[in-house]
């Protein structure tokens, strides 16, 4: 049989033509018997029947016949579409925020939660270290390391890694670097090969080894200009000259891209307590999981017998896939996004379905016609799913764009390392078939039910109506009610959600922080070099500085402090005087007498440092609160002994001179760590690279930031070699703090907004839909007595009933559905009756006004005019 | 609509029989749309009328499935016709189609009229 286009044009000519001479034949075969020319052609007229049908019908024959009939639809589609812009256009608009919004969303679930890892066999990869009672699993410190390196069997090699500011001198301005300390088995683990030159050697990663290092891709690129000979040249690192070895291949990224590596150089002797370490490990093939983690918890208690005092309550080794346990923080949130964009989705969804069941009232002719003709229903139907389908269609394609715009400012207003593997999320294809099968799905699902509906007709009346009054129409209305109560409680729940984040938000911007935020800049120092090397010359520099600082005008007040609240941590270890275990870890300060004033903190017992605490004065100490509890208990902490850092070169016991109040550490939602402050005149050699790092803090009459410039020249004017970075004020500290509640409110409460208001326009429809059809009946009422007063009570109560239905529906589905979302909470349940309470008042007042316009207008109906009308 | 269920009961009804009464139609020789519709009207003595609405349908079947080839002719009038003729697998389609005719009435019509069978109750 021919295919193709011109051959379907042939054979539909031929046909015509067949069907003519038999037409012909038959005229002259009556004429022949004596009929007039009329009568011969009106009979075989008769006797032929519907031709369009016979066509019809032998067409179907010829096969190929549903490609014909699809394209025939989307002509058909397209045409229909175009004629009704409105309509049109406000259909492809809701839809492309519905499947905008969860391809965007699915973009970043797909490359962040489900998407392998961008190494080589990426799933025998898996994050090693301790973990307590909640099975995450937490970096190691070196000891554990390198005891596990030398043990364990069930993978093939492990690898610690620890992060590291690379400070590079040469020609020109120092500038800083992101590097990586790595174990020489760390490409063998990633599974990679450096483009050019090697890997370090054992004998390079061992302490006293060759000092070397090699380049990311990046940085050779742009710094050294991918030189071809940059094996064999030297850069200064942090004061280290190392040689380069190597240069990592193009695109390899370790969480994100690193500019720098050295070697890790662990020490098989240490006893360091830090837990630094990201240790991560290749499965050997065979060997499941499950057995990792058997073998990894016998060999914690083989650890555990030989080092009792290096290990906690409830610790123990274990292992988790590395994809799983890099994506854990989000993995929640991520979810909860995806289902929250789904129902925003639901929600556009049922608004295109009422209008297309609009539109299906008034094409209700066309229909009739059609099936009178001698179309199917299926024939219909699928020419009516096929609109649906090209609706949406346009509409994901619109959404594409949407999701695109939508997915690069999401990310960059992302607080900073919140979501993992940020740099592998872009548009492909996976993203594409995504948007492709919901834009179908979505076009079912919302043409199928009006879809129905269109094709329940009468034939003989809807050809003959115009009004919607038959049992279709009534069938239709219902359809309507339908979809408004499911958008209304889709709309709730979403709303309940935001809702409960913005009460979290404000709960931690409510907690105090234990210190005034207000008003207060911070800067950034590193003294490092010969000028520095000693604790006096350091805090001769401070001294100085901190002198200039206080003459400013401006400056109300200044001190110094290794780490800022809300900022980093910084922990050692500590052991109370008569004990010979350690305490545990602690938050260390070293600080100027002026830190607890600076920060408006409270002396609660004792004395702040002052001047007489210098070098050659009594070893002292002040204590907060929650160290004061936890080191003492009841007993009073004043004039109690201990020795911090004792074995990283403090040995000296100091006496606690005071104690202050407690201040948030690692976030406003987490409780204050106990906190030791030690003058930092009275450093130990030992500690003296974490007094060459500290931060200046200066209190400002009006806006710190306006001191940023004057600060900076006076730094310059004591020593410009020294780097100054991270000019901040406290307050924007305190901001990022809450950067990712932030960005959840921001995320949900878009959504949410944007279900509400879908939900809105999709009462106000269907009301004024409503009301529009009962004109008449309106009308009627107040030719009989009803005051517009009553119409307005009519309509609105209807409308109410709609509402209440659905939010009844959305209380009950909410009460399910925020248990989902308890981790992101804090300072509300997830059932919180004000916030429940809260939102439905919204809701309904918003659906009041959605109801009270199109009611207005009801009322302003003319009985005379509407009587007339039909 | 009735008109439309006429078509369908129809072709549904005469399906494969009509196909068999065209493929004899043409076994006399080869013969346009409207003169095998006259044959059959013809010969089955004015009760079989079939109409365009299955008989084209029908002919552009048999076409697809090779069992008669059409060409254009210009017929005793100086009119174009398309004129059908029955193929090699055609023939042995109308002896195959015959054959399973014949058994299906004769197994019809002993149905109808059991009283040839004595031995069961």
């Amino acid at each position: 049989m021919r295919l193709g286009p011109w051959s379907r044009r042939r054979r539909e000519e031929e046909l015509e033509e067949e069907l003519r001479s038999h037409f012909r034949m038959a005229v002259e075969e009556r004429l022949e018997r004596g009929e007039s020319l009329e009568e011969a052609e009106a009979a075989v007229r008769r006797e032929f029947g519907n031709v369009i049908l016979v066509k019809e019908v032998t067409r179907q024959m010829w096969g190929w016949i549903w490609l014909e009939q699809l394209l025939q639809d989307i002509r058909y589609g397209l045409r229909m579409l175009w004629k009704k812009p409105g309509f049109t256009l406000t259909a492809i608009l809701t839809l492309s925020l519905g499947i905008g919004a969860n391809t965007a969303i699915f973009t970043v679930v797909d490359a962040v939660l489900l998407r392998p890892l961008p190494y080589p066999d990426s799933e025998r990869l898996m994050q090693v270290g301790r973990s307590f009672r909640s099975g995450e699993v937490a970096a190691l410190s070196e000891p554990k390391f390198v005891f596990l390196r030398d043990n364990i069997q069930s993978f093939e090699a492990v690898t610690a890694t620890q992060g590291l500011t690379a400070r590079l001198a040469g020609e020109g301005q120092t500038e800083y670097f992101s590097g990586l300390m790595v174990t020489a088995d760390f490409f063998r683990v990633m599974g990679i090969h450096p483009a050019v030159g090697r890997g370090f050697t054992s004998q390079e990663d061992s302490p006293g080894g060759n000092a070397v290092a090699i380049l990311g891709d990046g940085l050779w690129r742009s710094r050294f200009g991918a030189d071809a000979g940059i094996i064999g040249k030297t850069i200064i690192l942090n004061d280290v000259s190392r040689t380069i070895i190597g240069v990592t291949p193009p695109g390899f990224e370790y969480f994100g891209s690193q500019d720098i590596f050295v070697p890790m150089a662990a020490n098989p002797a240490s006893r360091n307590e830090g837990h630094n370490w990201t240790v991560i490990g290749r499965l050997k093939h065979g060997v499941t999981q499950e057995q990792a983690r058997a073998e990894l918890k016998q060999l914690f208690e083989k650890f555990e017998t030989a080092y009792p005092r290096q290990v906690q309550q409830n610790e123990t080794f274990s292992a988790a896939n590395w994809r799983v346990s890099m994506t854990s923080g989000v993995r929640e949130l991520l979810w909860i996004l995806l289902g929250t964009v789904s129902f925003v989705l639901l929600i556009a969804c049922a608004n295109v379905a009422n209008l297309q069941l609009t539109r299906a009232a008034a094409r209700k002719r066309e229909m009739a016609i059609r099936l009178a003709l001698g179309a199917s229903r299926a024939r219909l139907l699928r020419q009516l799913l096929t609109e649906s389908v090209l609706l949406s269609l346009l509409g994901g394609l619109t959404g594409l764009l949407l999701a695109n715009w939508g997915l690069s400012a999401m990310l960059a207003l992302a607080p900073e390392g919140l979501i993992p593997r940020s740099s592998e999320i872009n548009l492909d294809w996976r993203v594409l078939a995504f948007a492709v099968a919901a834009s179908l799905v979505t076009g079912i699902i919302f043409g199928l039910a009006p879809a129905l509906q269109a094709l329940r007709l009468d034939v003989n009346r809807a050809v003959k109506e115009a009004t919607d009054k038959t049992s279709a129409g009534v069938g239709r209305a219902r359809l309507r009610n339908v979809l408004v109560v499911a958008e209304v409680a889709l709309a709730l729940a979403l709303t309940v959600g935001a809702g409960l984040l913005l009460r979290t938000f404000a709960n931690l911007r409510g907690v105090e922080p234990g210190f005034d935020a207000h008003n207060l800049l911070t800067v950034e120092v590193s003294l490092r070099g010969k000028n520095y090397d000693t604790v006096a010359k350091a805090n001769d520099f401070y001294k100085r500085a901190l002198e200039r600082f206080n003459s400013l005008p401006g400056v109300e007040a200044a001190a110094l402090t290794n780490k800022l609240p809300l900022d980093a941590q910084f922990n050692l270890p500590y052991r109370l005087a008569g004990q010979t275990e350690l305490g545990g870890a602690v938050q260390y300060r070293l600080i100027s007498p002026d830190y607890f004033r600076v920060m408006k903190m409270a002396v609660r017992q004792g004395r702040a440092f002052g001047e007489g605490d210098t070098a050659e004065a009594e070893p002292v100490l002040i204590v907060n609160e929650a160290f004061a509890r936890r080191a003492f208990g009841e007993a009073p902490p004043l004039d109690q002994r201990l020795c911090v850092a004792c074995e990283y070169g403090d040995p000296a016991m100091r006496r606690v001179v005071g104690v202050v109040n407690e201040t948030k550490q690692r976030s406003l939602s987490e409780a204050a760590p106990a906190t030791v402050f030690i003058p930092a005149a009275q450093a130990a050699d030992g500690v003296k690279g974490v007094l060459q790092q500290s931060t200046f803090v200066l209190r400002s009459q009006g806006e710190p930031l306006l001191l940023s410039a004057v600060v900076r020249d006076e730094l310059r004017r004591i020593d410009a070699g020294v780097p100054v970075r991270n000019l901040r004020s406290m307050e924007q500290l305190v901001s990022r703090s809450v950067g990712p509640q932030r960005f959840n409110l921001s995320l949900l409460g878009l959504f949410a907004a944007l279900g509400l208001l879908l939900a809105a326009i999709g009462i106000y429809g269907v009301m004024a839909y409503g009301v529009a059809q009962r004109t008449r009946e309106i009308g009627i009422r107040m030719a009989l007595g009803a005051q517009g007063r009553d119409v307005l009570r009519l309509i609105i109560r209807q409308g109410m009933a709609l509402v209440f239905g659905g939010v009844v529906l959305g209380l009950v589905a909410s009460f399910g559905l925020t248990r989902l979302m308890a981790s992101l909470l804090f300072g509300v349940t997830a059932h919180d009756p004000m916030t429940f309470a809260g939102v439905t008042l919204l809701l309904v007042t918003v659906a009041l006004i959605a109801c009270l316009i199109p009611a207005r207008r009801a009322t302003m109906v003319d009985p005379m005019v509407a009587l007339r009308d039909e | 609509m009735q008109r439309k269920n006429r078509y369908q009961n129809r072709i549904e009804l005469l399906q494969g029989t009509l196909d068999l009464l065209v493929l004899q139609m043409l076994q006399w020789g080869p013969q346009h749309g409207y003169g095998i519709s006259q044959m059959i009207r013809t010969n089955s003595g004015e009760v079989l009328q079939v109409d365009t609405g299955s008989l084209y349908p029908a002919l552009h079947r048999l076409e697809r499935q090779k069992a008669i080839k059409s060409e254009w002719k210009i017929s005793e009038n100086n009119q174009k016709v398309k004129v059908y003729r029955l193929t090699t697998s055609g023939k042995k389609q109308l002896a195959d189609e015959r054959s399973r005719w014949e058994l299906l009435s004769q197994a019809i019509a002993r149905t109808l009229n059991p009283q040839e069978k004595g031995s069961e109750a």
